[in-house]
């Protein structure tokens, strides 16, 4: 990974290919590099869909290696839902694919002077860019078919749906599985819309002929993949919860912290929550497809497998297993406990090409707003259809929780610097509230994830009695995570790396032996503070400020049952996070 | 009532369903978690420590199990460790419980220890997938309304499995479970794979 793949789309003549060196962001991947570029290269202050924003498409540092979980993708951009930086992370088989043709990052830029839509063929020999006009308005599954038709079924494709081609600020970039299906999702921002507003339909990647990456150091490489893999497998976290009920594992625990949001935050338990659990989601699976149902990867080398495959009633292939917020934002959320609607919802997202999280936080508000009653698992798929269909309804609604909310004149609108909340009630876990409340991407449970922080030596000596306890913790695991996202690993990683301090050895010394580094946990640290940093800057330049880092007005005041409490921590408290 | 079930193995993890909802057992208030769990409920306690991971008593996480103290009609659910953020929040005695202080389990909270506590338990994902035949062979007290649902739900996949149904030690079919109306708030189910004599 020693290029950075810059597309012009916006070039006299159509898109204008160049290959640069890595120059100044040597040693960057992933998120670290995503939000360098953007912070480095865009105009803070430009309009998310015009020419001058970026979309950057990088692989993590250990992407295309043989280390096992290394497979995310990061996409980063100005991001139309919140008017601030953005990085979006998938799944799937790009990350993997473009590292083996040494790209670290693809970044398109420009816009075209008329509306054409293209498609992008990135291989051995080069790029080529094509105009495809029969892509237009195609769902992810339709496109990545004709893609397929035409390249064989060894690629994988980065693509948007209806929604990103209409610039819908909830409109993600799908990110093809091992199955070559469109399931895995950088669902977060709007960043489909970006790539929708650079006239780019689908990005086909073809590895054929590449090797997989090779380490400055192979034995050692060899050794520490050993160490790793051995560390995730015996954890029961990695090694057995994630694969036998993927992530949906959390309903039934969140539902009984008093935790899970549910029909538009207005309670912290749903009480149907075990028709949509994990335990019953995966038992359903499996009767459905048979054992082992339950349990899939989302790209090569992933040995945590907490995805599944989730059958109709007919045994026809519906969707991927939907995921635990997925689950919780269609479900609980809007009171709807069907898990085969919930389904159906995955699937039409997937296929529009949206957020699942800000599409069901957006319908909780619209059943609010009174568009349809909590609980219509029908009126919620006709909603979505909508924004397929690009309805003045379903533009509306695919615009995001915010702007919904405003349309329908909804106070309780759960966002923060307008991006919907995921399925954990700040009020509930005060500490997430933290990372909503100021992390550089809108609200976001993945920003402050990487519970390794206190192995890396940032978690400190927290006194969990005192309120200040919740701003350090929350500084030092968004530092964590964003060193995390930078390496291209699964975060699902962190546990194991938080329980056994030599599976956190051996991340470290997977990257100090491929690259030929010496990096200690410092470095890590030195690294999340870094990008944090850049972010921060970028956020502050484009007129962000302390007053964006605020949950919404009614967490203060509305008390959630059942433990009958507000948020809590105060905002001079919240404003000290990046004080470090 | 006493229902008595014997299923074949693949079919067993169906009834899992019911322990995931809550099952009654009865204890002398104020008797600690761990007491409950490891004197007379009998699991061990390197299990208590190493998988049961999670623990919430009436929707407050638990740090301290030999320190919560169980009351009448209180809720008691057991899971493994959790995965991401708020995974790790809810772990018992976890490096992150600060961030969910505001909802957890005091140990400054009193309970009236006079009398009996009828507490609901409930088991949650790899605690549920281990423990669930055990307490399934030596039986359960469950809401009517629970077992009703269950059955009219899977009637069409126990049909086959069920190698015999035992009401008040009558045999009777499993059919014949749907269309009961049951008398008692809660029933006594003992399932297992094999017929015990």
């Amino acid at each position: 990974m020693d290029k950075i793949l810059r597309i012009n789309m916006g070039a006299d003549g159509g898109p204008a290919v160049k290959t640069d060196p890595l120059g100044d962001y040597a040693g960057a991947g992933g998120r670290g590099l995503t939000s360098a570029i953007v912070s480095k290269e865009v105009p803070p202050l430009c309009h998310p869909l015009g020419e001058d924003n970026k979309l950057v498409i990088a692989p993590g540092m250990l992407s295309g290696t043989t280390a096992a979980m290394s497979g995310r993708l990061s996409v980063g951009c100005k991001s139309p839902l919140t008017g601030g930086i953005k990085e979006a992370n998938s799944g799937g088989q790009p990350s993997q694919m473009l590292g083996r043709l040494g790209y670290a990052a693809i970044v398109l830029e420009g816009k075209p002077k008329d509306n054409a839509l293209y498609k992008i063929l990135i291989n051995k020999d080069g790029v080529d860019i094509k105009e495809d006009n029969s892509l237009c308005m195609l769902g992810n599954y339709d496109t990545v078919d004709k893609m397929k038709a035409e390249h064989g079924e060894k690629i994988s494709c980065i693509s948007i749906g209806q929604a990103g081609e209409m610039k819908l600020a909830g409109a993600s970039i799908a990110c093809t599985d091992m199955e070559l299906r469109p399931t895995r999702h950088a669902g977060r921002g709007g960043v489909g819309a970006v790539m929708g507003a650079k006239g780019v339909k689908v990005i086909v990647i073809d590895e054929a002929g590449m090797k997989m990456r090779q380490p400055k150091d192979p034995a050692a490489f060899k050794e520490a993949n050993k160490a790793w893999v051995a560390g995730l497998k015996k954890h029961p976290v990695s090694g057995e919860g994630l694969p036998a009920y993927g992530t949906n594992v959390l309903t039934n625990v969140i539902n009984e912290a008093g935790a899970y949001p549910t029909k538009n935050f207005m309670w912290g338990r749903f009480d149907n929550c075990n028709k949509i659990s994990g335990e019953t989601q995966a038992e359903l699976e499996e009767a459905r497809g048979g054992k082992g149902a339950a349990t899939h990867g989302c790209h090569r080398g992933c040995i945590i497998r907490c995805s599944g495959t989730y059958l109709n009633k007919d045994g026809q292939y519906l969707t991927k297993q939907p995921e635990y917020e997925t689950v919780w934002a269609h479900g609980g959320n809007c009171g709807i406990d069907d898990l085969d609607a919930i389904a159906q919802l995955d699937r039409l997202d997937d296929d529009f090409g949206l957020d699942t999280i800000e599409m069901g936080a957006t319908i909780a508000v619209a059943m609010e707003g009174g568009v349809a009653e909590f609980g219509d698992a029908e009126a919620a798929i006709k909603l979505v259809k909508e924004v397929g269909a690009g309805t003045p309804l379903g533009r509306v609604l695919g615009s995001g929780a915010a702007v919904t909310g405003k349309v329908f004149g909804v106070e309780r609108v759960p966002v923060v610097k307008g991006q919907s909340m995921p399925a954990y009630d700040p009020r509930g876990v005060q500490g997430i509230g933290v990372t909503y409340a100021t992390t550089t991407m809108g609200a976001d449970h993945t920003a402050g994830y990487a519970v390794a922080s206190n192995i890396m030596g940032v978690g400190g000596s927290v006194d969990p009695l005192k309120p200040e306890g919740q701003i350090e913790l929350s500084r030092n695991l968004q530092i964590a995570t964003a060193a995390v996202d930078a390496t291209g690993m699964c975060l699902f990683v962190a546990f194991p790396v938080l329980d056994q301090p030599e599976t956190f050895q051996a991340l470290l010394d997977l990257l100090n032996s491929f690259y030929g580094l010496s990096l200690t946990a410092d470095d890590v640290t030195a690294l999340g503070k870094s990008i944090l940093t850049n972010e921060r800057e970028f956020n502050l330049a484009a007129g962000l400020t302390a007053k964006d880092d605020r949950l919404p007005e009614y967490f203060k005041k509305e008390k959630l049952p059942p433990h009958d409490i507000t948020f809590l921590v105060k905002d001079e408290d919240l404003d000290q996070v990046f004080n470090w | 009532m006493k229902i008595y079930i014997v299923i074949t193995t693949e079919l067993l993890p169906r009834f899992f369903k019911l322990l995931e909802q809550g099952f009654i057992v009865t204890t002398q208030a104020g008797c600690s978690i761990k007491n409950l769990l490891c004197k007379q409920l009998g699991i061990e306690e390197a299990y208590l420590d190493k998988r049961i991971q999670t623990l919430f008593l009436d929707g407050k996480p638990v740090d301290k199990v030999e320190k919560a103290y169980l009351h009448n009609d209180a809720t008691l659910a057991l899971s493994g460790a959790m995965p991401g953020l708020v995974g790790a929040t809810l772990r018992k005695g976890g490096a992150f419980a600060a961030m969910r202080n505001t909802i957890s389990y005091s140990d400054e909270a009193s309970v009236n220890a006079n009398g009996k506590a009828r507490v609901t338990l409930k088991l949650f994902n790899m605690v549920l997938k281990e423990l669930g035949p055990v307490f399934l062979k030596s039986g359960i007290w469950i809401d009517r309304h629970n077992f009703s649902d269950f059955i009219s739900h899977n009637l069409e996949d126990l049909k086959p499995a069920c190698e015999s149904v035992d009401l008040n030690d009558q045999k009777i079919d499993v059919a014949a479970l749907a269309e009961m109306n049951w008398d008692d708030t809660e029933l006594f189910l003992k399932v297992t794979t094999e017929a015990s004599s």
